[in-house]
This record gives structure tokens, sequence and C-alpha cells, in this order.
């Protein structure tokens, strides 16, 4: 007997078919495609081996809140069922009209080269982020003017933080 | 047969991951007990698990534990060791630490300080070598102070040209100068660098020859005067001079060239009156050219290579050496055979730049098999942050030739399994199978120049994780905690690099680049 699940993995959402086999496997169907799944627990921990259309890989499973926490090589996803007939979760947010540039890693900020006002281009540098002894150029991804610089000369940042909010536009060219 | 008397009762592990765990094997496997320091952060790792005793010595901060010197030789006193191994990086090219175990009744195992003074601050060692005949990279033998001296010396040697601190070594404290405009700020950056780096804001210049290859000579002496150079390392597989990949011989190496290297490597060794395990780094270009680069006075990183393919134990020479023992070789007993490759698996996000990455290590499993010998600091729990080098875990590949390192090294990587931590293993898996990586045709340049990942090529693995998290439901229905009912199944040969499914493509597919 087939059984649908709504699921919301991180910011994306899928629809996964459930199918029971009769040696005790599992067919799934996923975007139209079969996929044959067995999931064995290896020992008593959160370790699966997921045996994905006879190819096996070690994922992490475990019980958060509502939903299973997912390790899939480095990526870890929060799964939760979402509510037959609840409005779809976006694959992704409409853009908006500025970005914020945040700290790639925890460190000290050296140098600041922009102020609000400022035009950039893509890959111009914003400022010097020292961790682990080394220097390191944090560039603008996109064009556009620098609405506000978050950071000063030394601040301690965390990975995350934000440091600088860009204004997206072509004003600053390429 | 060699002497089987071990060189010291016990010897203390000034260091932490898989260098300590290298130096704590390799005193065991000379009967040697060992004894080993951690951070509050490092209390279930392995160097501390395999060394005979243990001592914590702070909190995670290195400046509060692995770089502690009294806290070090507190634990030294208290367990009655007789001898340090720095290992590399922390206080293993500090001077003022090697003193201090001396002074402590301690035998330091490393060179003489005043060997490492004399190589450690480059400026000096430009100086000795230039006066020893030993071939220098185009700049300055004295300090560079502002900016219009700097001036003047680009105009004789020309653009481009580096910024280095005197100080400095292992990438840290250069800066890269196109043209006048750029130097002050450059000056003003390095000296920086330098400064919080060292604690010595001394710089020089230096011309940035290119394209050249980073080839250096292994070395080690002992206090009988005998020095035996080990052929080399081609290392220039690196990102912001950060190795990335080496190996050993040096694909493009002439036995003519070789000779040369190693006679101005032993040079450089008499002109400081070097004692132990030592490397004298090279930059070689237009073929059969070389320049002293600089000599990094510690074991290194990339030293397993050099000893798969002369079949040396590097270590357990170095204790024989700082205990007065002869080395076990001359020159003429060892000859080179094989080859073979080291890969850095570092926690760098090879899909944005190489950015830190940080995290749990929620499951590892290295790899094994024909030829290959993993040296990892990697355990199950261990949460990667920031307070150290990035550097997990290194996969040494042997073959009877390259293409047979090579090819073990992909199937070793393709084994590599790590949960919950991105790493660069992704970049490596790339690079080995780069057909100028493959035809040996690189530089130092070679990977900033190359895009082999991107943002687009990270695998998207929301699929498998809906598919994993469905399975789990579906065994497990509705109520928490529930085991899972077990299920069997053959258990295909895995490869953890999975790419986003394209139409019909099964969602496993390898990873794959050509």
């Amino acid at each position: 007997m087939a059984k649908k699940l709504a699921l919301a993995i991180g910011q994306a959402a899928r629809e996964v078919e459930v199918r029971e086999i009769d040696d005790g496997s599992l067919m799934l169907v996923l975007d139209g495609i079969e996929h044959s799944v067995d999931l064995k627990r290896i020992g008593e921990g959160p370790l699966y081996e997921l045996i994905l259309d006879h190819h096996a890989t070690e994922v992490l499973l475990q019980r958060e809140g509502q939903g299973v926490r997912t390790i899939v090589g480095a990526d870890s996803f929060l799964v939760t069922k979402r509510r037959a007939g609840a409005g779809g979760i976006g694959d992704e947010e409409a853009q908006e009209g500025e970005l914020t540039v945040q700290s790639p890693m925890t460190g000290v900020v050296v140098e600041v080269l922009v102020q609000a006002g400022d035009v950039v281009a893509k890959r111009d540098s914003l400022l010097v982020v020292q961790a682990m002894k080394m220097n390191n150029e944090i560039r603008s991804p996109t064009a556009g003017t620098v609405k506000t610089v978050h950071v000063a000369v030394d601040a301690n940042v965390d990975q995350g933080a934000p440091l600088v909010t860009i204004e997206l536009g072509n004003a600053g060219a390429n | 047969m060699t002497d089987v008397s071990p060189p010291f009762r016990k010897v203390l592990v000034a260091n932490r991951g898989e260098i300590a765990l290298r130096v704590v094997r390799g005193c065991r496997d000379l009967g040697v007990e060992s004894v080993a320091i951690c951070s509050e952060a490092d209390q279930a790792a392995p160097h501390v698990r395999y060394a005979d005793e243990s001592y914590t010595i702070g909190p995670a901060e290195a400046s509060e534990s692995y770089l502690a010197i009294e806290k070090i030789l507190d634990v030294a006193r208290r367990s009655q060791a007789e001898a340090v191994h720095p290992g590399y990086g922390f206080l293993a090219e500090n001077a003022e630490f090697a003193r201090a175990c001396t002074d402590a009744g301690l035998v330091f195992i490393g060179p003489p300080p005043a060997a490492m003074e004399k190589m450690g601050s480059k400026l000096e060692a430009r100086r000795t070598l230039q006066a020893a005949g030993v071939p220098l990279i185009p700049g300055t033998v004295e300090p560079v102070r502002d900016p219009s001296e700097a001036e003047r010396v680009a105009r004789e040697i020309g653009y481009p040209l580096l910024i280095k601190a005197s100080a400095g070594g292992g990438g840290k404290g250069i800066r890269e100068v196109n043209d006048a405009e750029e130097l002050p700020r450059a000056i003003a950056n390095a000296q920086q660098e330098a400064r919080a780096a060292f604690g010595d804001d001394a710089i020089y210049v230096e011309k940035l020859l290119r394209p050249v290859r980073h080839i250096e000579v292994q070395l080690i002496a002992d206090h009988q005067g005998q020095i035996v150079t080990l052929g080399e390392r081609e290392c220039s597989i690196q990102r912001r001079r950060q190795k990335l990949i080496e190996e050993a011989p040096a694909p493009t190496m002439t036995p003519e060239l070789r000779m040369r290297m190693r006679e101005a490597a032993r040079k450089v060794a008499e002109a400081c009156d070097y004692v132990n395990a030592g490397t004298v780094e090279c930059l070689v270009y237009d073929d059969d050219q070389f320049a002293f680069l600089e000599m990094n006075t510690r074991l290194q990183v990339e030293h397993p290579v050099t000893e798969m393919v002369w079949r040396v134990d590097l270590v357990a020479e170095q204790l024989r050496v700082a205990a007065g023992q002869p080395l076990t070789f001359t020159e003429d007993d060892l000859t080179m055979r094989g080859w073979a490759i080291e890969c850095r698996v570092a926690a760098e996000d090879p899909y944005q730049g190489f950015l830190p990455s940080t995290g749990t290590v929620h499951h590892y499993r290295e790899p094994a098999g024909p030829g290959i010998r993993v040296d990892s600091g990697l355990y199950d729990g261990m949460i990667v942050g920031v307070h150290y080098d990035p550097l997990l875990a290194k996969i040494i590949a042997r073959g009877l030739d390259r293409e047979q390192a090579r090819r073990r090294m992909l199937r070793a990587l393709s084994e590599f399994r790590l949960l919950g931590l991105q790493t660069n293993v992704p970049f490596h898996i790339a690079m080995l199978q780069d057909p100028n990586f493959v035809a040996g045709a690189i530089d130092t340049d070679y990977v900033e120049r190359t895009v082999h990942l991107t943002i687009d090529d990270r695998p998207d693995h929301t699929d498998i994780a809906a598919l994993a998290a469905a399975s789990f439901l579906q065994r497990n229905g509705a109520s928490a905690g529930t085991p899972g009912r077990d299920q069997g199944g053959p258990a295909a040969a895995p490869d953890p690099w999975v790419q986003r499914s394209r139409g019909q493509q099964g969602l496993m597919a390898g990873w794959r680049r050509n």
C-alpha cells in the first residue's frame, strides 16, 4: 500500500511516495522516479547504512523535536513532515533588494576597505578578516552600493556575523 | 640489523593532532614510552589515547596550552621525561623553547637553537647562504624599512615581487606586489601580519619568480657529522602557499638536477652546523634552475612521502640522533624506490574558495588497503573549531610508479568517510584526475589559476536526505525514539560524493570529472 509523505528538508520541500516491498525493503518514488531503498542501522546509535538503488552510504538519522535530523556527507538537514494541504514551502525566497555579506569564519576584522555609499563591483575587496593568523580578503559577491558596514577594525566576528550590507544594483558594473 | 636499544626511556610529545600521534607511534616502535599533552578540547584525541601517559595542560587556546612553555616543562618534570619532541608548528621552530628544554635538563629533539635561529630569520639565512654559495632568489639580504627603499629595489629586480616577513614561514607574512601603486599597502599589511604572527615586523623584498615548482630536499644529520640527503619532494600543488598535495620523487626531476639540489642542501646544513631532520625548500624554474627558498628546521607535514620511497623512519632517526647515536644508514646504503603521493585532508570547503569549515565529526572511517597509509588526528565526536590548524588527516599512497600511486590515492579518497563536516577531499579527487596533474605539468600557481570546483559543483543531498528520512519515518512510525527495524542487504562499493541527479541518472552516481 502506497503512502505519501510531504516533507520539508531545511528550506526545500519534497513529496515522497513510500511502498513496502515483499522482501522487507522499500520502494520510494521521488519526482516520478522509483528508488529501491533499504535502511540498516549500524549498532545502537544514530548511524545507518542507506542502501539506495543498490549503492550503500552512511547517513545519520535521529529524532529531533518533531522532525528527523538527517546528516548526509557534510550536510545536516532537519526533515519534518508537512501537514497535508498546508501551503508549500518555496525552494527559494524572493530576491531581496539587498544582500548582507556574512563573515565566512570566526576571526578579527583587521581592515575595512569600504564605507556606506561606496559603489562596488562584483569581487571588489570589502574588508580583511584575520583567522588562524591568515589575512582573508572578503570580496563582494555582487555589484551594488554599500548600505551599511556592520563592523569596525579590531571587531571580533563569529562565523555568519553580518559584515557589510549591499544594495543590489548595476551601478558598479560587471 | 639496527641497534634495538631504545634511545630514550620516555619522551614528551609537545603537540596535538596527527603529528603528535605519529611521534607517539614512532616512540612505541622504538620501545620508548611517550607522554602526551592536550588541551581541554583534545582530551579524547587519538594521540592522548595511544600515548603511555597524558596530561591536560589548559584550555583550547593554544597560547594557554600547546604554546605554554612553562606548563609543558612542568609536565616533563612530573612525568620524568628525558626528551621533548615538538612535532611541527606550535613550538617546533622556537629557539627559546629549545633552550628552555636544554636548561631544564631535557633533550630537545630537533636542531641546535643556533641553527634554528640562523634559518628562522629568513634574512640571516639569505646572508649565510649567499656566503656559502647556495643559489638565492634575487632580492634583498637586509631588511627593507619603508616603501621608498622597496621601490628602489623593485626598480632593480622588477615586478612582480614579494614582500616577506623575515621571521615568517609556512606561507605566513607574505604579500604579492604587481606594481608600484600596490607597494605601500602591501608593506603595511605584511608588517602588520608579521607583527601579529611572529612579534617581529622586519620584512624584505624578493623577486616573484613564475612559473616555478616548489621542490624541497629532506635531510637528516647526526652529531657524528654525517649528513644524509633523502632526495626531493614535489610540493607545487599549493594554495596561498599552503601545500595540498606532495609527492616523491618529483615528476620532472632529472638525475643531474637532483644531484645539484642535494649538494646545495648539504651546503645549507653545513653552513648552519645542522643536526637532526630538516628540509631545504627550493624553487625550480626554467626546467633546471633552482634557488633556495627557506629551510624548515623540523619534521615536516609531508615527511611520510620520503619515508615511503626511501624506506626509512624519520621520527625514529630523529630520536636516535637526539640521543647522540649515529644515523642507522649512510647515503650509500639507501636507494629510492617507487612513488608516493600525499593528500592533506583539511577542514576547508573546496566549493567556496577553501573557506575554513567547522562542525562536529559525527562519523569517521579512514581508508586502508594496499599501499595506503593514513596519519590522522580525527575521531568520532571531534569538534573542529577555529583554535587550531585546519589539517585533519594525511592520506599517503605508495605505488611502484606514479600512476599506481595515483590510482590508489583515488581509491583511498573514495573510501574516506566523514559525516558532519566539509573537507577538501572533493578537491583532491578533482586534482588527482586533472590531465595536467596526471602529466606532471604543474607549478605553484596551478591551483589558484585553475578553478576545479565552484558552488555549482556542490552535491545537492536534499533528495537523498528526503529518501533517508522517509525510510526512517516509515520504519519507526510516528513514535519518537523507536529503534529502526534492521534490514540486511548487500553493501556495494560506496562512493560518498554524490552529484545532483540528472534525469534518469541514479541518485548515487559517483563523483566523476573529466
